[in-house]
C-alpha cells in the first residue's frame, strides 16, 4: 500500500517521535524519517506539519544563526507534545494491534471450528 | 526574522521566493513561519541530491499549506468569474506559474522582478509627461525631460507620479492587493498604455532636443543680424585701416558686396563712439570711428566732442603690400616716384584720402 497513503494519519505522531529524543532543524528531521523507514516522506510535509505542531503548542522553536549559510530553524518537544506523543503512541499501538489481529487471519471459534472439521 | 541574508545557491532563493509568492494570501506571520528556515533546508537537500530535488514550487506550496493546516490556496476572484474564460485564464496562469518556477527560468525571473522598481519609475515618467502636457502654456526652457513647463513645476510632478506609481507598485494605494477585475484591468492598460507612450515620448523629446537647437541656432543668428560686424566669432568695434604702403588711413568708407554699409554695432556705441556724418545722418560704416573717454547717453552730451579722438591703432603703420593686379608704382628707382609719395602722404595728412585704395586700384 502507498505509503503516503498511510501516513496522512500518523504524521503527526511520526514527527513527534523523531524530535522527541533531541531538537532538530527542517530538513534534519525529514532525514530522521526517511533513516528511520519512512523514506517517502514528502519534506513539505514535514515542515508544513512543524508548523502545524508548533501552532497548536506541540513544538517550540528557536532560530540558530549560521556564519556559513542560512539560518536554521530548529524544533523542539513541549509538555504538550510530549502528552500528544504518548495519548497518541497508545491510540496507535491499540491500533496497530488491532490492525494485527485483522491480518494474522480469522479468530479460532467453536462454531467455525465444527463447520470446517 | 530573516532568514535569507547569507548566501544561498541561488535556484533555492528563486524557489523559496517562488513558494513565498505562492502563499501571499496568508498573513505576514504565518508565511514568515511556514517558510522560515526553509533555505537552510532546501540547501541541504540539494547538497545531498542535487538540484532535481526542488520539484513544483507551486506543488510544494501546496503540500506545505495543507500540511500546516491552513486552507488551500483561493483563486484570485478574477479567475472566479466566468466559466469558460475564467478557465482558460486560470490554465494560462498555472501554466505561467510553472513556467516560471522552472530551475532554468526562476533565477532569471527572480531578476527580472528585482527590475520592478526601474519599471515603477519609468511608467511614472510617461505619467509625468502626459501630465506635463496638461499644464496650459509652454516654456522653451524647462525641465529637458519634462518639457513645457518649468524646472520647479516639472521636478514637482515628476516626484508625484514617482511615489504614487511606487504605492501603486507596493499595493499600498489604488489598486492595492485587490484582484477585482476591474481595477486590475484598468491598471493592466495603464501599464500597457505607459509601454506604447514611452517610444513616442522619446520621439519627442529629440525632436524637441531638435527645435531646441534650432531655436538656439536662429537666436545666435539674429544676435549676430542685430550685432553688426564680427571677425572670427568676436564682435568688431572699430577698424584701422591701411593702405597698401602700410601708411594709415582716415575715413575709409566700407560697403559689402551688395553695397550695404559695413557698419559695427557694439554695446553702448551711440555712447562712446563718435560717428561720421552724411548730412544730418549718421554714417557708422565710416572708419576709424572717434572715441570718447566717457559715455555721452544723451543727444546734448554727445553734441560735446571734448575728450573724444580717433583711437590710436595698435600699429602706427603696417608692412607694404603688393598685388598683381596693380602697376607696380615704380617706387624702385625714380625721384618722381619719391615725390608722388610724399604728395599722397601730405594728402593723407590734409584728411581727404577716404577710398584711398580704391583710386589706386583704378
Amino acid at each position: 500500500m502507498d505509503q503516503t497513503q498511510l501516513l496522512k494519519g500518523v504524521l503527526d505522531l511520526a514527527v513527534l517521535a523523531v524530535v522527541q529524543g533531541e531538537d532538530g532543524y527542517g530538513y534534519d528531521i525529514v532525514r530522521r524519517m526517511r533513516d528511520g523507514g519512512l523514506s517517502e516522506v514528502g519534506d513539505a510535509s514535514v515542515y508544513g506539519t512543524l508548523r502545524r505542531l508548533y501552532a497548536a503548542g506541540a513544538l517550540t522553536s528557536y532560530v540558530v544563526p549560521s556564519e556559513s549559510g542560512p539560518h536554521r530553524k530548529y524544533y523542539g518537544i513541549t509538555p504538550i507534545g510530549r502528552d500528544q506523543l504518548k495519548r497518541q503512541g497508545d491510540d496507535w499501538r491499540a491500533f496497530a494491534t488491532t490492525l494485527d489481529g485483522l491480518l494474522a487471519g480469522p479468530v479460532p471459534h467453536p462454531t467455525s471450528q465444527g463447520a470446517s472439521a | 526574522m530573516n532568514t535569507t541574508e547569507l548566501p544561498v545557491r541561488p535556484d533555492v532563493s528563486a524557489f523559496v521566493a517562488r513558494v513565498r509568492e505562492l502563499l501571499d494570501d496568508l498573513s505576514d506571520e504565518d508565511r514568515l513561519e511556514l517558510t522560515e528556515g526553509l533555505e537552510a533546508d532546501l540547501t541541504d537537500q540539494v547538497a545531498e541530491h542535487g538540484g532535481a530535488v526542488l520539484g513544483d514550487p507551486v506543488e510544494y506550496a501546496r503540500e506545505l499549506r495543507a500540511a500546516a493546516g491552513f486552507e488551500p490556496a483561493a483563486r484570485p476572484s478574477i479567475l472566479r468569474g466566468g466559466v469558460g474564460l475564467g478557465d482558460l485564464a486560470r490554465e494560462g496562469v498555472e501554466r505561467w506559474d510553472r513556467w516560471i518556477s522552472h530551475p532554468r527560468v526562476a533565477p532569471v525571473w527572480q531578476g527580472i522582478l528585482v527590475l520592478r522598481p526601474a519599471w515603477w519609475v519609468l511608467r511614472a515618467w510617461a505619467a509625468a509627461v502626459v501630465v506635463a502636457r496638461l499644464v496650459p502654456g509652454w516654456y522653451d526652457y524647462g525641465f529637458v525631460w519634462l518639457p513645457g513647463v518649468e524646472q520647479a513645476t516639472a521636478l514637482l510632478i515628476l516626484l508625484v507620479c514617482v511615489v504614487g506609481s511606487t504605492l501603486v507598485g507596493l499595493g499600498r494605494v489604488w489598486p492595492g492587493g485587490s484582484t477585482a477585475v476591474l481595477a486590475r484591468t484598468v491598471l493592466l492598460l495603464l501599464n500597457l498604455g505607459a509601454i506604447l507612450a514611452v517610444p513616442v515620448i522619446l520621439g519627442q523629446l529629440e525632436q524637441q532636443s531638435w527645435n531646441r537647437y534650432d531655436d538656439g541656432y536662429s537666436d545666435g543668428q539674429w544676435d549676430a543680424g542685430q550685432g553688426g560686424l564680427t571677425n572670427r566669432g568676436n564682435e568688431v568695434c572699430n577698424i584701422s585701416a591701411y593702405d597698401a604702403e602700410g601708411q594709415p588711413l582716415t575715413g575709409v568708407q566700407l560697403f559689402d558686396q551688395s553695397g550695404r554699409p559695413l557698419a559695427v554695432g557694439c554695446y553702448d556705441q551711440q555712447a562712446v563712439k563718435v560717428p561720421w556724418v552724411l548730412g544730418d545722418v549718421t554714417r557708422w560704416n565710416v572708419y576709424p570711428l572717434g572715441e570718447r573717454d566717457r559715455p555721452a547717453r544723451s543727444e546734448r552730451r554727445r553734441a560735446d566732442l571734448t575728450g573724444a579722438a580717433f583711437p590710436t591703432p595698435d600699429r602706427a603703420t603696417a608692412p607694404e603690400v603688393t598685388n598683381p593686379l596693380v602697376p607696380e608704382p615704380r617706387s624702385r628707382d625714380g625721384r618722381a616716384d619719391e615725390k608722388e609719395a610724399e604728395g599722397k602722404r601730405s594728402d593723407r595728412e590734409d584728411g581727404r584720402s577716404g577710398g584711398t585704395a580704391y583710386d589706386r586700384r583704378r
